[in-house]
């Protein structure tokens, strides 16, 4: 299975200190992407809220504000995190990858009102297909 | 509800179900997401972000609860909650944020740093136009160089301040051409 990441767009790595953030890409599809671009038209504001979220992320060893990021509280779901863009439905299901470096995977959209451990477990079992298949 | 992802059928229906997205869409979104740089309100509502979490990072380091900072700093817990939920109501003053730093183990730290180049130019053994990546351009001088000496000989003589600069420069030397970031 083809496993890649692509950068952010608009999002410059200079600006990425602690973390580099990446969206996950199998077989060449990657939904983190298609969420962004939709988020764009459908909720413009909440993507200005993602994309604060993300740059946050970035620059911390770990953002200790629950009203940005969430951590899984489902112990099956082992280290998965959710983006959350406050106020809003969007939100963005990730990892931190600090094996060969340290980047920040972000592996599925998930909106409010969904089935938010479903979503968690979607998260870990594509983090569990990455490192089965990262390059 | 979203399927569970356990098998490859699981996989293969789940990448089915991801919409293919246009290189005009991504053009699109890059260029969105670039210009909440430009946006005063963004930016500071990022750099709110950025100091509450270096407080609640201070707090958990330190055991701090709410309570016990608002006591040290002289505040009520209602005023600190409204920081801590980066609330637009509240003035995040410079001398509120020395204070709240100090209070939780940490020191306040203020840097302006230049803005991205608006151009460069570059002297080149030949006149020539070139195009230069939109992404080269705004990542930082260093990027454009190194985009430019794969393909040119070329000597990086400065960062112009505005385009009309830049203008000006490239007419007076035919070997001098203004790349607009």
């Amino acid at each position: 299975m083809r496993v890649e990441l692509h950068e952010i767009p608009g999002l410059d790595d200079a600006c990425q200190t602690v973390w580099k953030v990446r969206s996950l890409a199998i077989e060449g599809k990657d939904s983190v992407q298609a969420a962004l671009v939709e988020w764009q038209k459908r909720y413009p504001n909440e993507l200005k809220a993602i994309v604060k979220v993300m740059k946050l992320a970035t620059q911390q060893q770990r953002v200790q504000n629950p009203k940005h990021v969430k951590k899984s509280s489902n112990p099956k779901h082992v280290d998965a995190y959710e983006m959350i863009a406050r106020t809003g439905v969007c939100r963005l299901m990730f990892f931190y990858d600090e094996q060969n470096a340290s980047i920040i995977i972000c592996t599925n959209p998930f909106e409010k009102g969904g089935d938010q451990d479903a979503a968690f477990a979607r998260c870990a079992a594509l983090r569990d297909l990455y490192f089965q298949h990262k390059p | 509800m979203i399927p569970e992802i356990n098998t490859t059928e699981d996989i293969l229906a789940y990448l089915d179900s991801i919409p293919t997205v246009s290189t005009e869409d991504l053009h699109e979104l890059e260029k969105t997401i670039r210009s909440f740089d430009d946006n005063p309100a963004f930016q500071a509502d990022y750099y709110k972000g950025l100091f509450v979490n270096s407080v609640l990072d201070g707090m958990a380091k330190h055991s701090l609860s709410q309570s016990e900072v608002s006591r040290r700093w002289g505040k009520t817990r209602q005023y600190l909650h409204r920081i801590l939920d980066e609330s637009a109501k509240v003035n995040f003053t410079i001398e509120t944020m020395v204070e709240l730093a100090m209070v939780v183990g940490k020191r306040f730290k203020l840097e302006l740093t230049d803005a991205l180049p608006t151009a460069v130019f570059v002297k080149m053994s030949t006149p020539r136009r070139l195009a230069v990546p939109l992404a080269s351009a705004h990542s930082s001088v260093s990027s454009i160089v190194g985009y430019l000496s794969n393909d040119d000989q070329c000597l990086i003589q400065g960062v112009l301040p505005t385009p009309e600069v830049a203008a000006s420069c490239s007419a007076a030397d035919s070997n001098v051409l203004a790349l607009a970031a």
